[in-house]
């Protein structure tokens, strides 16, 4: 049961209580240490048959990494604060809807409750994560911080980044601009609820009083192995009256770009073949027809 | 002919226990010196024959 | 360096690893082992506890971060010998089959209970998707979460 009785060394678990204290740690642990914070990814290294860091730091007791900022330009959101915290937070905040679908559907209300935003967009092997597409299509940019520091970066740098980060930088802060858009985030479970989805997609329009496309981020989870924005279909909508056929049916000639990843759950195949459904779903709950 | 009916409402008289947590099942007993063996059960092959060693 | 536990109103102490999932703590060394490691991963719900009230996958919890905690399994819902309202509307709605899920509806059901007292079938159900029953096919569960209600 536990690693000492295997004849390893004992792990440790330290609950950071300030930020600081979170960061020196990981620095001094260097590689054989991780940050944890809701650890719904790392507590299931064991059935991935991954070990586990010797070392964890515990980061969900740090005050500012829990916080919500609602402010005029921007929402500012703790890289511990936890899906259901989000999706509480964004009730009342139409233009958000592509991030309070993200947090609030994905697992069970008990995961909702313990899994962090940080979490979600820092487990790079996670590729059925609800909340990266989310954020990739609302233009977020993110905070790293180490000891020396931090750095803003935009969300698309940190997905590229983010297995090579050195043991002491930490996802802190994901800013998301408030752009009164419409969003939608679609996903298609195998279930009813509470399973991993096949495909998601994120979308957040800005268009006219007709409809008309002015600007459009469309970003897909779960189909490839990490998630991306869909920049043809993007580009193919600017201009056009946006209607959920017409989305879907542009989305059916530009899904061979997407080369489904094999899991246990569905064959590649069927994750890209429901793209176009999903984009028909998402615009119209985009344009609320 | 009579109303019997060929079926009785017999309430499960393991629920309590099972509602409170206290029915032990086989992953539930820990005995001392207990081994733990995970056994690989596919052979591979289809409709195959053993002969043996 | 032992970690200390409250489970059941009950200090306790663990030389286990703090990584440790706190369901194997539980069923291991306190010997309370109504909280089922089933799928190690925190979607079927059978080792749901609550933590503070709040119902929380033990396979994924480490002890270690339960420390400070109120740390409540399904053996200390009840008092005593008697059963709560859930597990009674359960008993009285003939629900349980082989009992494998039924910890975790319990914890779960029982916290429901607490925040959400005008819930319909649908928000049960909702509520339930983190426990996952192979025998009943829910019907009776939610039957019984219903009627618990009704007595609230």
């Amino acid at each position: 049961m536990t690693a000492s009785s295997q004849g390893e060394a004992t792990g440790t678990f330290y609950v950071a209580p300030s930020l600081a204290a979170a960061l020196d740690t990981l620095n001094d642990y260097g590689p054989d240490g991780a940050a944890f914070a809701g650890g719904t990814w790392i507590m299931r290294a064991p059935i991935r048959h991954q070990p586990l860091k010797t070392h964890y730091v515990a980061i969900g007791k740090i005050p500012e990494l829990t916080v919500i900022r609602i402010g005029t330009d921007a929402i500012e959101i703790g890289a511990a604060v936890t899906h259901a915290a989000l999706t509480a937070a964004l009730t009342d905040l139409p233009e958000f809807a592509v991030l309070a679908a993200a947090a609030g559907r994905s697992a069970n209300p008990a995961i909702r409750a313990m899994a962090t935003i940080g979490g979600n967009l820092s487990a790079s092997d996670f590729s059925a994560a609800d909340c990266v597409p989310a954020l990739l299509c609302l233009d977020t940019q993110v905070e790293v911080s180490s000891r020396d520091g931090h750095e803003r970066i935009s969300i698309d740098a940190f997905l590229k980044r983010r297995s090579t980060f050195v043991p002491g930088q930490l996802l802190t802060k994901i800013v998301v601009p408030r752009s009164g858009h419409k969003t939608a985030h679609s996903r298609l479970p195998l279930r009813k609820a509470g399973d991993y989805p096949v495909a998601i997609v994120s979308l957040s329009v800005d268009v006219d009083p007709t409809n008309q496309v002015r600007k459009a981020r469309i970003a897909i989870g779960s189909v490839e192995m990490a998630a991306r924005r869909w920049e043809r279909l993007e580009t193919a909508l600017v201009g056009r009256v946006l209607d959920p056929a017409l989305a879907a049916d542009i989305a059916a000639d530009l899904a061979d770009e997407f080369t489904g990843r094999e899991s246990v759950e569905v064959p590649a195949w069927y994750r890209v073949r429901v793209l176009p459904g999903l984009v028909r779903r998402a615009t119209a709950a985009a344009l609320g027809v | 002919m009579s109303d019997v009916s060929a079926t009785m409402d017999f309430r499960r008289r393991d629920a309590r226990d099972k509602l409170r947590g206290r029915t032990r099942y086989t992953m539930d007993r820990f005995l001392p010196g207990m081994l733990h063996a995970a056994v690989q059960l596919v052979a591979g092959i289809a409709a195959a024959e053993i002969h043996g060693g | 360096m032992s970690l200390s536990l409250t489970v059941n109103g009950k200090r306790r102490t663990s030389a286990a690893d703090p990584v440790t999932p706190l369901v194997d703590v539980l069923r291991e060394e306190f010997h309370l082992t109504g909280a089922k490691p089933v799928c190690r991963e925190g979607f079927c719900g059978a080792c749901m506890v609550l933590l503070d009230d709040k119902p929380t996958p033990s396979c994924l919890m480490p002890a270690s971060l339960a420390q400070g905690c109120e740390i409540r399994t399904v053996e200390g819902l009840g008092a005593g010998d008697t059963l709560n309202t859930i597990q009674q509307a359960l008993e009285a709605c003939d629900a349980v089959q082989c009992g494998m899920c039924f910890p975790g509806m319990v914890v779960t059901l029982t916290h429901f209970l607490t925040t959400s007292p005008r819930a319909t079938r649908d928000d049960i159900r909702a509520a339930l998707t983190g426990n996952i029953c192979r025998c009943t096919g829910y019907e009776r569960i939610v039957d019984a979460a219903l009627t618990a209600l009704a007595k609230e």
